[in-house]
């Protein structure tokens, strides 16, 4: 008697658990809904200026055509640009990151100037970038990369700074050198760190990779919200962002998946 | 019984912007092969210095530390130290992890390997060998990093505070097996640990260090004459109480110079 009871509980907790997550997951559906027929009623009925505000119908139409023309194209060139910025961003910012951690007097000669690099908007070396590399895709991946090294160097840096002390002593009464105290300690250990770095970039190069655009394109997402402004088509430019958003969240949804295989791999909980 | 470690006029001072701060002030002692030898002191005597200077990861600034008579100068593979906690990488299963050292001292052979294999039977941890540390015990993490000091075959094990992490409980438990395992292995071991009754129980002799800079101040050689020799049975033998008074009274007067301080 007493079991059949406790299985009604557990069943009522779980179904309860189910119950709130649908409740949730509705109402998260309900309020996009809602906006959308909000902004829809308020252009229909002039309430707003739908040619500056745009309205939902306007987008929808708007993304049909563009999928016609190509829409694909401008997809496909700011996530290369983003994926290709956002992959140096990561190798080189950990291999600074290393030579931090190897050379500590090299750490205390950069420290100053790390500062004042992150400090500074990065957007400013815009016109610096293009004359340094030329106008193009190499200046958009520039961009993306001046803005996510620094901060992967700094994240990197400072996981390998505070590595565990005594596991690497642990490592080092064995005779240890510092190339296996890295591989075989430091690194492992900041597998962590680096998701947490990489979630950041990614969001960092796609900034990056839109102001480029901004300054220098043919094509691309930032490409058509700057030529949408430029010639008053403000459908144009809420249909580029609404797809930039869908991008974005992608790549950080890519990300996660990737972590959550990672670290099953490395934790084994 | 040949003296497998000496430590001769050991002294260690840091220099720090303010000035130099001396931890160690001429310390000596010997250890026997086989013999269990711990350290107590109070907290900051430089205790953990003594055997990160004697496992070579620190360098004295004046005195020499012979192994079997032969100076040595850095990390020695002679000398196995187990830490405070068992450091287990937590991304690498068991096995990986109690031959993380002949992997780093590049020495992975059957031979090694076959050694490792017989260890982990011994302490009785060979069915977990492909588990994670997660999702094992303290008492058997403490276990694997024990197996992992011993698989390079060191002459003389460090032991530095290593069973201080774990609960009392388990600690008591832990510390009587290994105890007896080590015994049956003929292991020479060198504790150092800040709880009396634990030097007392697993120790031939107990050295006191002064308070900071620690030096030598008495040396106790303990004898319990019981047949089952275990730190169990120390504990519950009479003589254990006296020893411990006489070791604490070694240390209450350091306590006492601590608070005229």
């Amino acid at each position: 008697m007493k079991k059949i009871r406790a299985m009604t509980d557990r069943e009522l907790y779980l179904a309860n658990l189910k119950k709130e997550k649908r409740f949730v997951s509705i109402h998260r559906a309900i309020v996009l809904l809602v906006i959308i027929a909000v902004w829809e009623l308020l252009a229909r009925f002039n309430l707003i200026d739908s040619f500056i505000m745009s309205q939902p119908s306007r987008i929808a139409e708007t993304f049909v055509n563009m999928v016609k023309e190509n829409l694909l194209l401008h997809i496909y060139t700011t996530c290369y640009e983003t994926i290709v910025g956002f992959v140096l961003g990561i190798i080189l910012g950990i291999a600074f990151a290393i030579l931090l951690w190897w050379f500590e007097t090299f750490a205390k000669i950069c420290d100053p100037y790390i500062v004042v690099l992150n400090a500074l908007p990065k957007i400013a070396l815009g016109p610096i970038i293009i004359v340094l590399v030329g106008a193009g895709t190499k200046a958009i991946i520039f961009m993306a990369l001046a803005i996510s090294l620094i901060v992967t160097i700094l994240q990197m840096y400072n996981g390998f700074k505070n590595t565990n002390k005594e596991k690497c002593k642990m490592l080092q009464s064995f005779g240890a050198n510092k190339f296996q105290v890295l591989t075989k300690i430091v690194i492992p250990s900041n597998i962590s760190t680096l998701f947490t770095s990489m979630k950041i970039n990614i969001g960092l190069s796609l900034v990056g990779v839109i102001a480029g655009e901004f300054l220098v394109s043919k094509a691309g997402l930032g490409y058509l919200i700057v030529y949408g402004g430029q010639v008053f088509r403000m459908d144009l430019v809420m249909t580029s962002v609404f797809i930039l958003a869908v991008v974005a969240s992608f790549m950080y949804i890519a990300i996660l998946v990737l972590e959550k295989w990672v670290i099953k791999y490395f934790s084994h909980n | 019984m040949k003296n497998i470690l000496e430590v001769k006029n050991i002294s260690k001072i840091y220099q720090a912007p303010n000035g130099e701060v001396p931890a160690l002030n001429n310390v000596n002692f010997k250890v026997k092969q086989g013999e269990f030898v711990s350290i107590v002191g109070p907290s900051g005597c430089g205790k953990s210095t003594l055997l990160s200077i004697i496992s070579g990861l620190e360098n004295p600034t004046y005195g020499k530390i012979y192994i079997e008579n032969e100076e040595i100068n850095g990390v020695s593979s002679h000398i196995g130290y187990m830490l405070q906690n068992h450091n287990l990488l937590e991304w690498r299963d068991i096995w990986s992890n109690v031959t993380l050292g002949l992997e780093v001292q590049k020495k992975l052979t059957k031979e090694n390997l076959d050694y490792v294999e017989e260890l982990l039977k011994f302490y009785e941890i060979d069915e977990f060998k492909h588990n994670y540390p997660n999702q094992l015990s303290g008492g058997m993490c403490q276990r694997a990093a024990l197996i992992r000091t011993l698989a390079v075959k060191p002459k003389i094990l460090l032991l530095d505070e290593a069973f201080s992490a774990l609960d009392y409980q388990t600690r008591i438990s832990i510390v009587d097996y290994v105890y007896k395992k080590i015994k049956e292995q003929f292991i020479t071991c060198l504790m150092v640990t800040h709880d009396i009754p634990e030097s007392i129980s697993m120790s031939d002799r107990v050295i006191v260090l002064s308070n900071k800079p620690g030096t030598i101040k008495k040396e106790f050689d303990i004898n319990f004459e019981i047949e089952d020799d275990s730190p169990l049975a120390r504990r519950n033998h009479p003589k254990f109480s006296g020893y411990f008074n006489l070791i604490w009274k070694e240390l209450g007067i350091n306590e006492k110079n601590q608070s005229d301080d």
